[in-house]
């Protein structure tokens, strides 16, 4: 079921705060008019794709991000500042908050590249890479490196990942608490892999 | 009476940012020091600078992916190494002497409160410094770490999450 292409950049630009001043709104809105202009056919498809390579060069180049055409995309994505890189064969499910300096896609080594519940949130300067997948409801925090599966409703933290349970209780409306900060002691928090 | 120009601040300002007009971080504090001089005008003039400073404040989050809010607190003398990917939460407050490198986040977790930089705080690249956190004078935070708990003073912490790796000063341990 394909939505049209104004429907998709009316529901962006309400879960962006409906605020024309957010760069992750822009990012997002030129990915999405980007693949549509570039499926047309014949002489649209040509001017389409010319199109496509202007808005994805500036992207690049002013607001330092990048949304691969073949990323798969889930609905209500919201990227807090932009800045962000997302490479094709990615999957991302829906209502899913990234924040800035985010970068997700394979790794290099291993074949494969990340699937990403819903609900899930990322910290700033998180990076997910290599065939992994990050459960509904987990939370990656800021500057982690993830490398490994995260179940659902998991906090993934360091570099690599070390996987935490929840050691807080869920704030209102679904907010994420962040875990205590694992002291050496209170290794049974700890459920790595 | 009307609020004086900031000219002094902003001559020591330009002078410790490497008299370099080319140096991003000098920027970022002019603008920061010209929007909290703009408010504090009689109401038709401050409207007005506001949206200048509105202007330049949306043109260096797109172009610099930088956000140094003017309601945020900063002490005095600050120094912004190169001022690419700064982004401050406008509850902040930041001592005096302050040295925050390219890519600092200063900002909210999903805690409510706002972190409290002590003075003569060094913050190293890309570094993440989130919720209510306080960070004591003198403390080094290494690049790339995430501090989510408090940092004692003189403490110098790194990893993912923050934790301390060397307590007291450098200058006292090596003779």
């Amino acid at each position: 079921l394909k939505r049209s292409i104004l429907e998709e950049l009316r529901s962006d630009f309400a879960f962006h705060g409906k605020n024309l001043r957010n760069p992750g709104f822009w990012v997002l809105a030129a990915h999405r008019v980007g693949c549509w202009a570039s499926s047309g056919r014949g002489a649209f498809g040509a001017a389409g794709r010319a199109l496509d390579g202007v808005l994805r060069t500036g992207t690049k180049a002013v607001l330092q991000s990048s949304i691969d055409p073949n990323a798969t995309l889930g609905e209500g994505l919201h990227l807090i500042h932009g800045v962000i890189r997302i490479s094709g064969g990615t999957v991302i499910g829906r209502r899913v908050g990234i924040m800035h300096d985010v970068t997700i896609g394979p790794d290099g080594e291993r074949p494969g590249e990340p699937v990403i519940g819903d609900d899930v949130f990322i910290g700033p300067g998180a990076k997910i890479l290599g065939p992994v997948t990050i459960g509904d409801n987990a939370t990656v925090a800021a500057n982690s490196v993830v490398l490994t599966d995260v179940p659902p409703r998991c906090i993934a933290i360091g570099v690599p990942a070390k996987v935490l349970r929840y050691t807080g209780k869920m704030g209102r409306a679904g907010a994420i608490e962040p875990p205590a900060v694992p002291s050496p002691s209170a290794s049974d928090t700890d459920n790595t892999p | 009476v009307l609020p004086k120009l900031p000219i002094a601040e902003l001559a020591a300002d330009f002078e410790r940012h490497g008299r370099s007009p080319a140096n991003l971080g000098f920027w970022l504090l002019a603008l920061y020091r010209y929007g909290r001089w703009v408010r504090e005008l009689p109401r038709p003039v401050s409207r007005v600078g506001s949206l200048v400073y509105g202007a330049f404040l949306t043109a260096e989050e797109f172009v610099l992916a930088s956000m140094v809010d003017r309601s945020t607190r900063i002490g005095k003398e600050p120094t912004f190494v190169e001022g690419r990917g700064i982004r401050i939460a406008p509850g902040a407050v930041i001592g005096d002497r302050v040295r925050i490198m390219a890519g600092v986040t200063i900002g909210y977790s999903s805690r409510p409160g706002n972190p409290k930089i002590g003075d003569d705080v060094v913050i190293g690249e890309r570094a993440r410094v989130l919720g209510p956190v306080k960070v004591g004078d003198r403390a080094r935070i290494e690049p790339n770490s995430l501090v989510i708990s408090d940092v004692p003073e003189d403490a110098t912490v790194a990893g993912v999450p923050a934790r301390v790796v060397r307590s007291a000063p450098q200058m006292e341990r090596s003779p």
